[in-house]
This record gives C-alpha cells, structure tokens and sequence, in this order.
C-alpha cells in the first residue's frame, strides 16, 4: 500500500479543514516546500496537493507555488482540487503533476471526460466524497446525483479505475477511517483505492491495509504527530 | 401523451432513465420529489440510484400518498433501489421499507461472491416472463449494479432470476406493481423492451 501524505493549500499555506469547512481550519504550516520535502525524506510513496483556494473558489491561486513543490520533489505529485474542465487537467499535466484528482466535472460533466479517459486513463483519479452513501460535489456542498456503487460504475465504464475515497464525515476528525465504506469499495473487481479521511493512529494505517485499498492519504495525523510517515510506511 | 413521474430521492442523475423511457414516442416525463397528484400520471417509476434509508426519508410523510397510488392500481416500476424499497425491510438501512410487498431484502453473500455485482448477467425466465418480460427470451443479457438481493414472501410474484452465486430474484411482477434489480436504461435492446413494455402496460390504464 502506497503512503501519500496530503499537503492542502489555502492561501499558500498548509492547512487541514475539518469536514471541508472553511471557518474550520486549522494552518500547520506557510512553508509548502519544506514541508513536502520532509515527507518525501520520511519515505513517501507520493504527494497528494489538494488546491483549496481552487476547489473552494477563493480567487487566490496557487500554481506557481504547486509548480515550485513539483520541481522540488523526486516522487510524484498527484493533485486535486477545483480541476474543473479537460484543459485544466491538461495544463496540470503539462506541469510535471504525475495524476489529476477529478470531481465535480466528472460528475457534472461526463462526457468531456469520457472523451480523454482512454488516453489519459492512469493519470485520472475519480475523487468519491461520500456522505451517507451519496457522492457530493462542488466542495462537498452539493449531491452528485449518484450513489457509490452507480458512481463508481459509470467511471469504470470508461477505463477509469483508480478512485479516491473520502467519507466526508470523518475528514479531518481523527475518529478513524470509515472502514466499512471503504471494504465495499476495495472490493470491487479490478479498483484501485485511495483511502482517505479520519485516519488518527498507526493502527488505522493495518485496518486500511486489510481493506484492500492500494494507497492511503495521511492528513491531520502526521501532522499533529500522531505517528510518522516512516512508520506507516513499516505497517503499509 | 402518456405521462410517467419518476421520482427523484433527492439525489437527481435521473437522466440516463428519462433519456430511456423519452426514446419511445408520445411519453412525456416528469421528475417529482412529492407524491402529490400521482392521478395525474399514467405511470410511476422508482429509479435505481441511491441509499437505502435515505430513499425513505425523501418519502417520508407521502408514504400514504405512495400507498393510495398503489390502491388506484397506478403501474409503478421499481428499479434496483426503487424495488427494494416496496419490501418490509433492507439490510442496507434501519428504517422500515414502504412493506407494500412482503419479505426483506438482504446483501449478497460475500463468501460466495464477489461484492457488488457489477455488470452484464443473464435472466432466466419464470412463468413466462409476464408483462414486463413480454418478448424477453431466456438467457437475455441485463445489466446489474447493485449488492443486495430481495427475499418476498411469495415467490410468485418473481418473474426472472440471475445466478451469482446465488440465485437472485431479477424481476418482479405483482398485480400493478413491477420491478427490475437490474438496469432496464442500462441494458440496451433488451432493457429497451422492457421499458417500451412498462409503457404498454401503462398506455392499457390509461
């Protein structure tokens, strides 16, 4: 299983909201670039960038910083956040960014992206924020219409079968990852599943091993110390 | 004009289905999130998509309402979900199901399979297919996204079966009431029949 610690941007600095509340924020650091090579050092599998300012339509923006992290890592870069049509998950792409976390536009719009998904198809990750069983988009705050199963689905109709999955719930809580979502999930034939969500001690690290998901995404925990990046990597 | 509602759990993506049934000509489709003036239609669909427990709260104090429409004999097709939703209870949620028909729905079993059951699977037909299977041969292929199975009481009423391990009751048929665990707007030709059925079926109470 792959460790990917998750470096969320707001206003160019490190920040964890909880359950994807703007008011809620916590900032750990204003140093991207410092942090990102820490976890690369710790052993890091991937970085995960999850553009705010972007996904929450701020009007700040931070490419050129995304940019600065991107050149000044040797792991690959994985970002999401606000990818809201065909060109910007190009334009990310072109930057050096190894896979574009998609969302809202993929639900919203699905046939732009069935129209990349065969070229493009191992650089494309479908973001699943579930809440109650239902796939929310547009920062959480709007329902996508479909459920996980039938979300899930239609994308893997089209090629696509790596899936980030984030129970809205527990984001940003440290109450433990949503073990039962993500077992159903995993389970299914021929997926690729990118934990994340509530993850709070290095025992949640093993639960998510044994769900069978293929990566998992470290936030808070790492963050507020709860354990390191080299220890989840020993556990992974 | 035949007018069939297709009710919306809140969710909406109700596209695919209204896309499906708008193929056939002379249908008009409205998409209602109250059960209110169900009169007004020819016919009633609960689409596939959504959760358990949430799906009955969307309906929550129009179950009575839903409940009369089954009395006026309105057809009423329920997919995946929107058939789970007529039994007396789902492992899926904690809330009680609309117990329009009796028996329970259940999750597939892990052990003999793999969970969900995701994709293209064969029928075998019961007692003639009845009306919604009209013209449906043995062995059609059906599209199935789901991972729970119902259990009714009286099995009669079960029209097709699909083997996953277990056998798992595919369609249903009982007095004005239909419902298809699989994907009817999903499952090409012969989902497309099945539709043009449901239509025919309401266009005779019409």
């Amino acid at each position: 299983m792959k460790i990917v610690p998750s470096i969320d941007l707001l206003g160019g600095n490190v920040v964890r909201l909880v359950k994807g509340n703007i008011e809620d924020k916590i900032i750990y650091s204003s140093d991207p670039i410092s942090i990102a090579k820490k976890w690369e050092e710790q052993g890091a599998d991937l970085l995960h960038i999850v553009d705010l300012d972007s996904a929450l339509r701020t009007g700040n923006s931070n490419i050129s910083l995304i940019s600065n992290v991107i050149n000044s890592l040797h792991i690959p870069v994985q970002i999401g956040g606000g990818i809201r049509s065909v060109d910007s998950i190009k334009h990310m792409l072109d930057m050096g960014v190894s896979k574009v976390v998609v969302g809202t536009m993929a639900f919203k719009e699905p046939n732009s992206l069935k129209r990349i998904a065969k070229t493009l198809s191992s650089k494309i990750v479908i973001s699943i924020d579930q809440l109650n069983g239902m796939i929310m988009v547009d920062g959480w705050r709007e329902a996508s219409g479909f459920d996980i199963l039938h979300g899930i689905n239609m994308f893997m109709n089209m090629g696509l079968n790596e899936f980030l999955f984030t129970s809205i719930d527990r984001d940003g809580t440290l109450t433990g990852p949503d073990v039962e979502s993500l077992s159903v999930a995993s389970n299914i034939k021929d997926i690729n599943i990118i934990a994340s969500g509530g993850i709070s001690s290095i025992l949640d690290i093993i639960k998510i091993r044994n769900t069978g998901c293929s990566s998992v995404i470290l936030g808070r925990a790492i963050y507020e110390g709860r354990f390191n990046v080299v220890q989840a990597k020993a556990l992974a | 004009m035949l007018r069939i509602a297709l009710f919306d759990y809140g969710a909406g993506n109700l596209y695919s289905l209204k896309a499906a049934l708008e193929r056939n000509t002379g249908v008009q489709t409205s998409i209602i999130s109250k059960m209110k003036n169900l009169r007004d239609y020819d016919g009633l669909i609960l689409p596939g998509v959504g959760n358990f427990d949430p799906a009955i709260i969307s309906i929550g104090e129009d179950k009575e309402l839903f409940t009369t429409a089954v009395k006026d004999r309105i057809p009423i097709l329920g997919i995946c979900l929107g058939m789970e939703m007529l039994f007396n209870r789902s492992e899926e949620g904690k809330l009680d199901g609309l117990a329009i028909l009796d028996g329970e729905v259940i999750m597939l079993n892990r052990k003999l399979t793999k969970i969900p059951h995701m994709g293209w699977n064969t029928l075998k037909i019961e007692r003639n297919g009845g009306k919604l299977l009209d013209g449906i041969s043995n062995g059609s292929w059906v599209y199935f996204v789901h991972s729970y199975r119902i259990s009714p009481s009286d099995k009669r009423m079960i029209t097709a079966n699909s083997e996953y391990g277990i056998t798992i009751p595919a369609s249903i048929e009982k007095e004005n009431l239909y419902g298809t665990q699989f994907h009817p707007e999903k499952s090409g030709q012969t989902g497309a029949i099945i539709i043009r059925n449901f239509l025919n079926i309401c266009r005779e109470k019409q």
